[in-house]
């Protein structure tokens, strides 16, 4: 299976080394990225479900979603020129999380016609990489680093120089090129009557003691497995980019996280592509624990939600960081840098940390929903992931193939023949 | 203000056009000190650039070399094809601080790419360009680094052949592969910048010390030029002292040929000062004597007495009227600026004249004036020359010969033989010889050289036997040697040894005879009457076109 794949993925890429002379433009590494198809089998591009959201003075227009089955392919078409937005934003980010900045950014700008598209970032990257040179996002922003850093490596990203965005911290951008955006912990989320369920089992008197870290969860799921079969749920990182790179980074920090997944398999832990799926099952009483959760999302989903708890594992967290690009072929570039700058000036960093769970990342930004008031509270359990070319070997390949075939071997593993005394 | 301006400009204009045309010495060492000093200044940037770049690229390889060693320990073969579990620390190596885009890729044998984030070219194939460097890594494999431009971006490739470990009849152990991995240069750049600017201080500095040095020491060097232009200006326009100042040897030398020049002006104003203060002496001698005579006459009441009083005052003037002349001569003679062109003439019709001129007044002299022409030669003696010089030179030798008490007098004419004679040296071979000969007391040799000077009087140790009253000026001979020094002739002082004379001009064997004769006559016999005979070795040209002939014999 893989080895077929191997001989496409190549057969593919000849092909397409025969037409870069013809597209290669001086100052644009066009070179073709293994697809993220290969890499995901669950991944389907040609189902491109997506969110879309107009905005004038930060009000929504509704009639111009009729383009939408136009702009499925990325590229404009003569009839709808007079739709284009002046500032088109491309995203692999929920639309309830940034909603409410960019209706305040619409309101600063009322002149400006903005244009949101949310993707699942495979298919963000997948619909960017079909005509790189005649793109229509003048913001790229995605929640897979690998896939962002790739591009940018690739020199598809331009250099950006406003004030707000050169005094950005050094281990928050690479280059001046790729900025994060956010700083979202990786969660975990139960219903409360579980772990009301579980404490009472184990004889615990405050329920949250049943859940505070990974080894928690390894720890419930080798005790209670009868109880959990079935009840848990994850990313399934052979389809979804996101999950496989929580995984790579989980199994980097430790690697007693094999035993966790060959635990989660032998509860028959659930596994799905989006961390709204898992809210959803959770809501719904399908499952009790989610593991590897997005936390803003999370956050937002329980607010809703009373009966979910999220819980920011203590041992350590992960955190993810949302990358930004201006492609550099963007139609409107000064205006996703001005997107961007002004996201990442005290006043927008402010705003995100009040009026949305991304986290501020801004040094001078404190209090709640600031990646400082998380550091201060978590303290050296915070793992960043970093931004850096580590990052390209997590999409090597061999590599992720390597990973995902240790991944189902362990989650397959049988469970151990318990013997009875 | 117009006038002030224009004068300005008059002021300005010339000393401006004067330093174009000349190259001041301070700016010609300049020059040459300091566009040698740029060159080199330029040569050491170029170099440091290209070590500084060298050692950035060296200590960057260093990073290529053990992330390319690095992802080569995990190559490995693996469902049926090679296998590599890309270590993430091989790549952020080669990000390094400065962040740069990094690209790997591993080849199969079959130059097939099994994976990578792009397909990079093979160093080894590409190392024929300049900036290529290999190295072989011993049993590891070949490793090779390389500038490439991929795909609009300056990178530096660098990749390692290698094969897989492990023996046996497995067929893919052994198998080759090569790994291949590039980052851009920013990080190269960054300290190849710094390491030339450090060394860009230092040249820097350099070259602003060998400045000053150069300005200074330029100055210093010629500031002796200057003590000894000051010096000059400073003098005495009318003092010909020499120079007494202390300088380097270079100008050493300049200042001894300068004192030189000084001496020889010296001398010649003193000659000047001499001449001037003997021809007014001469002037005086006579004209104090027509103040004398006049007032003898004057006191006497003889008619008898005045008219010769008027007759020894006439002799005395037409004297001082023919100094004056001869003094006159002298000077034009000696004017280098005012000569006359020399043409073609002949000698012989020259003698002859001169002697038919002289000849009656010799005669009431007493003075017996002879021609004596080689045969050989007569009317073709042609030479180039001022007719009335030569004249006058002729009739001063003959005056002087009269004067000193000679009898006879012969004027001669012939030509030095070719060949075969001993006595004439080579240069004079084949003159025409125009000279007079007398019977006269003649100069001791060892004086015949001062009796050229004006004013000389070769008579005066042996003044007895030159009368004072028929004594000349002194100028003659000086007259001669001018006219000689102008005709570029040789004037030769000699014994006029009529004996071997004799032998040498056939047909003058009587008038030698006479001579001797003539001068036991004259009762002197207690000096040696060895005669005075002076030549003018004259060049001889060829005559003259047949037209000319007849214009130039008549004259």
């Amino acid at each position: 299976m893989l080895a077929t794949r191997g001989r496409r993925a190549r057969s593919r890429t000849r092909r397409s080394s025969l037409l870069l002379p013809v597209l290669l433009l001086p100052s644009l590494l066009l070179t073709q990225v293994a697809s993220a198809a290969d890499t995901y089998p669950g991944f389907d591009p040609q189902s491109d479900e997506h969110q879309t959201l107009w905005l004038r003075n930060g009000q929504p227009l509704k009639r111009l979603d009729t383009t939408a089955d136009s702009m499925r392919d990325g590229t404009a078409t003569d009839a709808n020129v007079s739709h284009r937005a002046d500032l088109e934003i491309h995203a692999a980010l929920d639309l309830p999380e940034i909603r409410p900045l960019l209706v305040r950014y619409s309101r600063k700008h009322p002149d400006l016609l903005m244009h949101y598209v949310n993707r699942s970032a495979l298919s963000l990257e997948a619909t960017y990489l079909k005509a790189p040179l005649k793109t229509r996002a003048d913001l790229m922003i995605s929640s897979a680093m690998g896939l962002q850093y790739r591009l940018a490596n690739q020199g598809h990203a331009r250099a950006l120089d406003t004030p707000n965005l050169l005094a950005w911290p050094d281990n928050s951008r690479w280059r001046n090129e790729l900025y994060a955006m956010s700083f979202e912990p990786i969660v975990m989320v139960a219903r409360r009557d579980a772990m009301q369920r579980l404490a009472d089992l184990d004889g615990l008197r405050n329920p949250r003691d049943v859940l505070r870290s990974h080894r928690d969860l390894w720890h419930l799921l080798e005790t209670r497995r009868d109880v959990l079969r079935g009840r848990i749920i994850t990313y399934d990182p052979r389809a979804s980019g996101s999950g496989f790179t929580y995984a790579v980074s989980d199994a980097r920090q430790s690697p007693r996280y094999w035993t966790l997944v060959r635990a989660m398999g032998q509860a028959d832990a659930r596994l799905v592509n989006t961390t709204g799926a898992m809210l959803e099952a959770l809501a719904e009483g399908k499952v009790d624990i989610a593991y590897n959760l997005v936390g803003p999302y999370a956050v937002t989903f329980a607010r809703t939600h009373p009966e979910l708890e999220v819980i920011v594992p203590e041992d350590y967290v992960l955190i993810q960081r949302r990358l930004a690009f201006v492609p550099r072929q963007a139609p409107h570039p000064e205006a996703g840098e001005a997107f961007l700058d002004w996201w990442l000036s005290s006043e927008g960093q402010q705003r995100v940390a009040n009026e949305s769970e991304l986290g501020a990342l801004h040094p001078e930004v404190r209090g709640e929903g600031s990646a400082h008031d998380l550091r201060e509270r978590l303290g050296d359990a915070l793992r960043p992931i970093d931004i850096g070319p580590g990052l390209l070997a997590t999409l090597d390949r061999l590599k992720q193939a390597s990973f995902l075939s240790r991944w189902t071997l362990e989650f397959q593993a049988p469970p151990p023949v318990i013997q009875e005394k | 203000m117009n006038a002030a301006d224009n004068s300005e400009g008059a002021v300005n204009e010339p000393s401006t056009s004067t330093s174009n045309r000349s190259i001041s010495l301070y700016h010609r060492l300049l020059s040459w000190l300091l566009i040698p000093l740029l060159a080199l200044g330029t040569v050491l940037l170029v170099q440091a650039f290209l070590s500084a770049r060298d050692a950035a690229d060296r200590a960057y390889d260093r990073l290529l070399e053990a992330s390319l060693v690095t992802i080569a320990e995990q190559v490995k073969w693996q469902d049926g094809q090679l296998w590599l579990d890309l270590p993430p620390a091989a790549l952020e190596m080669l990000a390094t601080d400065a962040q740069e885009r990094v690209f790997y890729s591993l080849v199969d044998a079959d130059g097939e790419q099994v994976t990578g984030n792009t397909r990079l070219p093979d160093a080894n194939t590409l190392a024929a360009g300049p900036h290529a460097s290999q190295e072989a890594l011993g049993r590891s494999g070949e490793l090779a680094f390389r500038d490439i431009a991929w795909q609009g971006q300056a990178l530096r490739l660098g990749s390692l052949e290698t094969r897989l470990g492990g023996w046996g009849d497995d067929p893919r152990h052994g198998q080759r592969f090569s790994i291949r991995v590039a980052h851009t240069r920013e990080g190269r750049e960054a300290l190849t910048r710094e390491l030339f600017s450090g060394s860009l201080i230092r040249i820097a500095g350099m070259a602003v010390l060998a400045l000053l040095v150069v300005l200074i020491g330029v100055r210093l060097a010629l500031s002796p030029l200057i003590r000894l232009r000051r010096a000059i200006r400073e003098r005495d326009p009318r003092s010909l002292a020499p120079l007494n100042l202390s300088l380097p040897r270079e100008l050493e030398e300049l200042r001894n040929t300068l004192n030189e020049l000084l001496a020889r002006m010296r001398r010649v104003r003193v000659n000047q000062e001499r001449f001037i203060g003997d021809a007014s002496h001469q002037l005086r001698t006579p004209l104090a004597g027509l103040s004398a005579h006049a007032e003898l006459a004057l006191r006497n009441e003889d008619p008898a007495a005045w008219h010769a009083a008027l007759k020894q005052m006439q002799a005395t003037a037409s004297h001082t009227a023919h100094l004056a002349s001869q003094l006159l001569s002298l000077t034009r003679l000696n004017n280098p600026e005012v000569q006359p062109e020399r043409v073609p003439l002949e000698l012989s019709a020259l003698a002859r004249a001169t002697v038919s001129r002289h000849f009656l007044r010799c005669d009431r002299a007493g003075v017996d004036l002879g021609l004596e022409i080689a045969p050989e030669i007569d009317n073709t003696a042609w030479t180039l020359g001022v007719a009335w010089q030569l004249e006058e030179g002729l009739a001063n030798l003959i005056d002087n010969a009269c004067k000193h008490g000679a009898h006879i007098v012969t004027l001669t004419l012939a030509r030095v033989a070719t060949t075969g004679d001993d006595e004439t040296p080579e240069s004079l071979a084949g003159r025409l010889i125009l000279g007079v000969e007398d019977d006269g007391p003649g100069i001791q040799a060892e004086r015949r050289l001062l009796v050229l000077r004006p004013f000389h009087r070769h008579a005066q140790p042996d003044s007895e036997t030159a009368p004072v009253t028929r004594g000349g000026a002194g100028l003659g001979l000086a007259i001669v040697d001018g006219i000689a020094r102008h005709h570029d002739a040789r004037l030769t002082l000699s014994d006029a040894n009529i004996h071997t004379n004799a032998n040498t001009h056939s047909g003058a064997h009587a008038d030698a005879e006479i001579v001797v004769v003539a001068g036991t006559e004259t009762g002197i016999t207690d000096t040696p009457r060895r005669g005075l005979r002076v030549s003018l070795y004259l060049e001889p040209c060829p005559p003259p076109a047949s037209d000319d002939l007849e214009g130039d014999s008549a004259c």
